[in-house]
């Protein structure tokens, strides 16, 4: 708080040193009205100048009979004579259409032209097509660069993104992510995507040094709309509704493998079960369901649901004040019928105004309200909805309902299955509640005054506070097939609550000198952070229908609590300066301290510097407009990602104390150091082409390393890994064709990149269980970050090993019962898989694992997450006021770990054992004791290629005129009609419901798909009028 | 100029003055400081290692796995890896950090490794910087903390070469950083080293209690169950009947003699100590059914002419055992619920047997005043039986075991032979049965010091994968009838399944 103190002083102090002193003001726009910021203003004849700010507004001291001169890269000059003139309003037409100006990784808003670094930007256009859920959702495939996994189809959650390649191996991969100047700590899950007018993509550390340890992954920054430019009040009213649907079957199994009477009814054992005393003793799984005993229960729980998203906003402004007041309601149910809806609602104001001369205030805030399901995910038993839809047999129908109409817990047969059932999911659905609200305010003001014309001093105080409550309620009396603690009732709640509050103070100077233009910032930021997580339960409750904690025996009371304050200090200077708007340079110089570095490394140096040469202002080109090449290198990093992670620890219970975590005072950020390289060229007036290379080194990347058991500890962080990453990045965009009422603009992307693991300083390596269900990700030198670890599954009889006497050893019947056979006695069988040939089709075939050259059998790599490219390919068709938009996602080459296929092995319910049944498959090959399954552990079987291309986002819509509009074009200024889909198709080979899965810390990296809430699709319709 | 000079004047003000306070406390757990700032957190320490130990000896992750090798248990379900150990034939175990179930072989490890370096680093303030530990009162209980810690250091290290073929023999006068794996007989020797300083420290202390969580426990009695054991584990230090030959059966025999005659049962408080094995093996399935079974075993030595010692592989279902043992009812139910046992994974190792000694631990997860037991005075009378039996008195040997539950809780009429045989089988026998999860592993090491493992089963197990890697050795593993040396894998030699 002293830190704002001190600079809300320091703001006043330099506010007083006002002078007055006659001036000229004004404001420089494009073609179609909006502000240009940057604009060169110099009084002709000398050096004196200034640039505008965000909204093209300018102020310059004049003597009378100056003229001023306007210039901007990419548009055509202009000189004014001032003469008795205060206000000077300039329109400027561009040279090209190919111009943008960026905000994000820049100290002031800077043309893309002037950039020596890569800077995406999307803008609303593209954005509002088809509008996301949120704004992680609507970056996919417009640019090139981002990984864009949403693990999960709860709408509760947002997706997971990753700017180019992996920056730590513990941490998250997700970037920074900044509203409005507003740096966050949470989601972008809960931006209303019709408030977005622009996101900007910082990818690499070479532009995200600016924000020194706090974007070792990227930046991401949502620009939200400000109502500038409309000088009349313009209303905006949405409505769009529609439902959501499962778009893929899943492949269970539709035969078993149990005996069936000559009625073709099933023949239970002596306790009235389906067990192995009742299985068919031919071995296969390829018996029908009895007629009448054979229930989709995965259509029972996954159904079409509601979708809808209303939301209205009005802005508009005047000379010295613009706003922009937005409401949106978004609701949907996703695909589970009986689950609490996700229901978000978000007011949001912008507000910018001018009080006096010289001084500009800009202030937003957003409230958002958000309610959701929270769906158990990962996990075997009927508490995961997902695992029980596919694992329950069919002969259970779990739409079984009591006189009441309510479903039972303990369906008609469910005690046939000898599995692990203990109630059906819609009884749980019914009867259980749990879920989640948040409720969060992202805001700040900025106040920014110019005391010189090229002098700016500004202050900003940003908050991000967000309060979330979870809550899982099992009433007293809930029912289970067999007896169990449920039965007595549970209660968990948990709140967590995330402030950041940050406050920053900057001076900036902007002054040409002759043929260069430089501009010089010096800035402070001063974090302070808090997390703190409290939760609460009990269990057996002593009252039936009461939710609350206390409504159980003291000692059944569970608590937990943490708090976790943060303090963090960061300055940079920084500067840009340019020869004639050709040759650009940039510097900067960024000094980060924290609390969360060691105590005897409190603080960090990050820098950049860039360089860029725009050769089409030395040389024409034909038909090349624009042709830029730019080189840059830069750091940036990253904080430990576990708050604790510098302090010892011991662990102190009633029990007694046990050490933890061993400390480490030494314990810094990590650097992630990058140097890109890339060209910009505008050609044929229509299109914009950018490539980008990248090589990006992490060093000092924190892991926790475990301790010898002797040392009392169990581990310590350290800065120990080291990452190496290549990208590359094409985008092309233009329009392909324009002639008369027809246009069809294109926008093409595709990048690829690779990280891998150079150097463990000695930590050996390790697979890991990133919170998945089993370790299968490895992390060890020389390795991709994503490689996927386990058996691997002999497809050629040369990976045999044999002994001497020319017994393969890799056979488990030999290993089981030392009954071995040689080499000529194997072949290959449909799997591609080598078995024995003498079991071949009995129940001894068996697959076997590879060895290494000492006869061990060792795990090996064996998939990669990462894939080889990703691709991004939109379309927009327009005839008039039809227009068509269709968004392809290509993906080519990631593995996936399909653990749900393994587990539904297990209990005998995937579609491919019945398809080995049908070549004449035991049931034993795919079954628990196989070496398929391979007693849950990893094997090359279960790794499937997750290559897809799915249609994301396709949108007809049809914009009516004033004219159409008749009568009312009084009132109504346009109105769109639109009927759009969501990730209406994929194409793949991927056998689950849908490739897009990870659940676990990492999706980005660690692909597992584990019963996860599939992902669907969503059609709607909608309507958008403007008054 | 003057504007541009104040405003410089400004900057460097602010960047000046901006030296913010960066350090922030750690309110959620201590450090070393405030850990171990006093005596009470001391004997906190002491304390939280003796709740790590002894949680160890009857966690699920080990002793059940252990009881599993010994055929005392059996499993199909490969939940927790149960059936990973138990698996017929034998299986190579999976020693990775990959494996899912590797808990099973890293929390007796880290368990008992952690809590000796904690433990000795009060046992060295005591010892060396002559720290004086004063309990709540203001008493002295210097020497009486020194006892708990030895004594808990030495089930620690016990534990260790007991079940992992190479560990620490961490004493306190070895620093921790010179600390090398060394063979099991040593970490073992270290183990009765503790427990002799442990007796000393007792005898040393001008009053003396062993407060056990909540469970107050005499200096001789304190003694008795430091000498008992020390008996158990230098017992258990031989993998195969030659090494347990070359044992010092009269110093084990010693040890014994002066060792518990009350079983070391304390009741659980909630918190630090609970019969977490016996919970999960009693877990009910169904009202007929537990989580993990006991094996046919059970059955076959109950009734060794009507029952097969594997379950026949056909549908039959056996009928109960017929025994005059009245253990027989008080320790076990039949039932032809064969809960999670599946037979597409080797029906030979079903069983209708099901341990029911603790109804109370059935389905119990609280475990509030529940028994815990570590140690049955019986494992005295069957360690001097067997030492006796080593040193070549037959008789008393059998005068010994007859004298036991045998007799006194089973009803069974004496038995009369007394060859090497006879004796073998009547403390598998009771090892099997009365002492089955009362003490991690020691009716595996019972089996493996007379050969009587199945061919595959390990005799002991690899240092942990973890462990190795951080160690930078290479990981290794043992197990599986092609790697069974009868050193290191049984070789079956004389297995109970044997003919």
């Amino acid at each position: 708080m002293k830190r704002i103190l001190l600079l809300t002083t320091l703001f006043f102090f330099a506010f007083s040193q006002l002078i007055a002193q006659r001036t000229v003001t004004g404001k420089v726009t494009d073609d179609s009205g909006e502000g240009l910021p940057g604009v060169n203003v110099v009084i002709k004849g000398t050096t004196t100048g200034v640039t505008t700010d965000l909204d093209g507004n300018y102020q310059i001291s004049v003597d009378d009979g100056a003229s001023l001169v306007f210039s901007y890269v990419g548009f055509e000059g202009q000189e004014v004579a001032v003469g008795s003139r205060t206000t000077i309003d300039i329109s400027m037409s561009g040279v090209t259409e190919l111009q943008e100006v960026v905000v994000t990784g820049v100290a002031i808003g800077t043309s893309t032209k002037k950039l020596g670094f890569s800077v995406a930007k999307v803008s609303e256009e593209q954005l509002q097509r088809v509008p996301a859920t949120d704004p992680g959702n609507a970056l996919r495939g417009k640019t090139a660069g981002i990984t864009i996994v949403q693990p999960s189809g709860n709408p509760t959650s947002a997706p997971s993104i990753r700017l180019r390649g992996s920056t730590n191996l513990a941490g998250s991969q997700s970037p920074l992510i900044i509203v409005d100047g507003v740096i966050t700590d949470g989601s972008l899950a809960d931006i209303n995507m019709n408030d977005v007018e622009s996101i900007e993509v910082v990818k690499g550390a070479a532009a995200s040094s600016l924000y020194g340890s706090l974007a070792g992954n990227g930046v991401v920054q949502v620009i939200t709309k400000r109502g500038r430019g409309a000088k009349e009040p313009e209303l905006n009213v949405r409505a769009e509704y529609g439902f959501s649907q499962i778009a893929r079957d899943y492949p269970i199994a539709e035969r078993h493998y149990f005996m069936l009477d000559g009625n073709g009814d099933f023949i239970l054992n002596s306790g009235g079960q389906l067990t192995e005393d009742v299985a068919d003793p031919d071995g296969l799984m390829d018996n029908p369901y009895p007629a009448d005993l054979n229930f989709d229960n995965v259509k029972a729980l996954i159904t079409p649901q509601p979708w809808r998203n209303l939301s209205t906003s009005v802005g508009g402004g005047s000379e010295n004040i613009n706003y922009y007041l937005s409401y949106q309601n978004l609701n949907q149910k996703g695909i589970l019928d009986g689950a609490p809806d996700f229901n978000r609602n978000s007011v949001k104001l912008n507000l910018d105004f001018s009080p006096i001369e010289k001084v500009e205030i800009k202030s937003t805030i957003n409230y958002i309200k958000s309610s959701g399901p929270t769906v158990r995910e990962q996990g075997q038993g009927s508490s995961n909805l997902f695992f029980a839809a596919l694992t329950f047999p069919q002969y259970i129908d779990l739409t079984e309902k009591d006189e009441n109409g309510d479903y039972v817990a303990a369906p008609e047969r469910s005690t046939w299955f000898d599995g692990n059932f203990s109630y059906s999911p819609l009884y749980f659905l019914q009867n259980a509640d749990f879920g989640l609200e948040r409720d969060r305010i992202i805001g700040g003001v900025d106040v920014s005054y110019k005391p010189l014309d090229w002098l700016t001093i500004n202050g900003a105080i940003t908050v991000d506070n967000s309060n979330e409550r979870s809550r899982t309620f099992i009433p007293k009396g809930f029912e289970t097939r067999e007896p169990g603690s449920l039965n007595f009732g549970t209660i968990t709640m948990g709140t967590e609550r995330i402030g950041t509050q940050i406050a920053s103070g900057s001076i900036i100077a902007q002054r040409n000198f002759g043929d260069f233009n430089t501009a010089l910032t010096l800035k402070y930021l001063f974090e302070d952070r808090t997390y703190t997580y409290e939760q609460i339960n009990s269990s057996e409750f002593l009252a039936n229908g009461v939710n609350t904690v206390q409504n159980a025996p003291q000692t059944n009371f569970g608590l937990f609590n943490t708090s976790q304050p943060q303090t963090a200090e960061n300055y940079f200077i920084n500067l840009d300066i340019d020869y004639q708007d050709k040759i650009i340079a940039s510097g900067l110089v960024r000094r980060d301290g924290s609390s969360l570095f060691g105590s005897d490394a409190r603080s960090k140096w990050y820098y950049r510097g860039s360089l860029a040469y725009r050769l089409t202002e030395d040389f024409d080109v034909p038909g090349v407009q624009e042709l830029k090449l730019r080189g840059s290198i830069g750091t940036s990093g990253q904080r430990p990602s576990v708050w604790s992670s510098q302090y010892e620890t011991f662990s102190v219970s009633q029990s007694g104390i046990v050490g933890r975590n061993f400390g480490n005072a030494d314990l810094q950020p990590s650097t992630v150091k990058e140097i890109e390289l890339g060209i910009n060229v505008a050609f044929l007036n229509r299109f914009l082409f950018e490539f980008n290379y990248s090589d990006s080194r992490v060093e000092d990347d924190i892991l926790q390393v475990p301790l010898s058991a002797t040392s009392g500890f169990a581990f310590q962080y350290q800065n120990v890994a080291n990452l190496k990453s290549t990208a590359w990045e094409f985008m092309l965009s233009g329009d392909v064709m324009t002639k008369d009422d027809f246009n069809w603009n294109s926008n093409f992307n595709l990048s690829t990149n690779e990280t891998i693991i150079s150097s463990l300083n000695g930590v050996a390596p390790f697979t890991r269980n990133t919170n998945t269900a089993i370790p299968v990700f490895r992390v060890e030198e020389g390795l991709p970050y994503g490689t996927i670890y386990g058996r691997d599954i002999v497809t050629s009889i040369d990976q045999l090993n044999t002994n001497e006497d020319g017994i393969v050893l890799n056979d488990p019947h030999y290993i089981a019962t030392g009954q071995g056979a040689t080499i000529d006695q194997y072949v290959t069988n449909e799997d591609g898989y080598v078995v024995r040939e003498a079991f071949y089709n009995t129940s001894n075939e068996n697959v076997m694992f590879a060895m290494d050259e000492n006869d061990q059998f060792v795990d090996k790599q064996i998939g990669d997450t990462n894939p080889d490219f990703i691709m991004g390919f939109g379309n927009t068709l327009t005839y008039q006021g039809l227009s068509l938009y269709i968004l392809l996602d290509y993906q080519y080459g990631a593995d996936i770990y399909n653990y749900t296929k393994q587990l539904l092995y297990f209990n005998y319910r995937h579609q491919d054992q019945v398809e080995y049944a049908s070549v004449g498959k035991h049931r034993n090959y795919s079954g628990p004791s196989s070496n398929i399954y391979y007693g849950q552990g990893a094997t090359s079987h279960f790794v499937e290629d997750g290559t897809f291309l799915k249609v994301r986002e396709i949108s007809l819509s049809y914009l009516l005129n004033s004219e159409q509009l008749g009568s009312v074009a009084n009132v109504i200024k346009s109105a769109r009609i639109s009927v759009s889909g969501r990730n209406l198709f994929t194409f793949t080979n991927y056998s689950g419901w849908d490739p897009e899965v990870g659940l676990g810390d990492n999706p980005t990296n660690f692909r597992m798909d584990e019963y996860s809430y599939p992902n669907f699709r969503t059609y709607t319709a909608s309507l958008q009028l403007k008054f | 100029m003057k504007i541009l000079k104040r405003i410089c004047l400004l900057t460097l003000l602010v960047f000046a003055q901006s030296c913010a306070e960066l350090d922030v406390e750690n309110t959620n757990a201590p450090d070393a400081d405030r850990a171990l700032a006093s005596s009470t957190d001391l004997i906190s320490l002491v304390t939280g290692g003796m709740g790590d130990v002894f949680y160890g000896q009857t966690a699920n992750s080990g002793p059940n796995h252990m009881a599993l090798q010994a055929d005392i248990l059996t499993a199909t379900n490969n939940a927790y890896g149960f059936w990973h150990v138990c698996d017929q034939p034998r299986r190579e175990l999976v020693n990775s950090t990959g494996y899912p179930e590797y808990h099973i072989f890293d929390t007796p490890w880290t368990l008992n490794n952690t809590a000796v370096a904690n433990l000795n680093l009060v046992i060295n303030r005591i010892v060396k910087d002559e720290t004086i530990i004063l309990n709540e009162s203001g008493d002295d209980v210097s020497q009486q903390l020194l006892a708990w810690a030895y004594m808990t250091r030495g089930v620690a290290l016990g534990s260790t070469g007991m079940v992992f073929d190479r560990g620490y023999a961490a004493l306190e006068e070895v620093p921790a950083t010179e600390l090398v794996l060394v063979d099991f007989p040593e970490v073992i020797d270290a183990a009765v080293t503790s427990f002799d300083r442990a007796i000393e420290a007792a005898n040393g202390a001008s009053s003396f209690e062993l407060d056990f969580f909540g469970n107050i426990y005499s200096k001789d009695y304190f003694i008795a169950l430091c000498n008992s054991y020390a008996a158990r584990y230098a017992a258990s230090s031989a993998r195969n009947s030659l090494q347990a030959a070359n044992l010092d059966w009269a110093a084990i025999l010693d040890y014994a003699e002066k060792g518990i005659t009350e079983s070391f049962i304390p009741i659980s408080d909630n918190s630090a100590i609970a019969a977490e094995n016996i919970s999960f093996i009693e877990s009910p399935i169904a009202s007929d059914a537990t989580y993990i079974p006991a094996d046919q075993k059970i059955a076959w030595l109950f009734d060794p002419v009507n029952m097969p010692k594997n379950y026949p592989s056909d549908a039959t279902v056996l009928d109960p055992p017929e025994t005059d043992d009245a253990r027989y009812d008080l320790y076990y139910f039949y039932s032809t619920n064969f809960g999670f046992l599946n037979a597409s994974r080797n029906r030979s190792m079903f069983s209708n047997m099901n341990y029911n000694r603790y109804p109370e631990l059935r389905g119990n997860a609280s475990y509030a005043n529940t028994p815990v037991p570590l140690m049955y005075a019986a494992e005295m009378l069957y360690l001097r039986a067997e030492a006796e039996w080593y040193l070549g008195d037959n008789s008393t040997a059998l005068g010994l075991i007859n004298s036991g539950p045998r007799s006194t809780v089973g009803g069974l009429e004496d038995e009369l032979c007394s060859t090497d045989d006879c004796l073998e089988h009547l403390l598998h026998y009771e090892y099997s049965i009365e002492l089955a999860h009362s003490g991690m592993g020691i009716g595996w090491a019972y089996m493996r010091r007379h050969d009587l493992l199945q061919i595959g089963t390990p005799l002991h197990w690899a240092v942990p994968a973890r462990e190795l890697e951080v160690l930078g050795q290479e990981v290794y593993t043992y197990g599986s009838p092609i790697k069974a040396d009868g050193v290191n894998t049984a070789d079956g030699s004389n297995s109970w399944t044997n003919n």
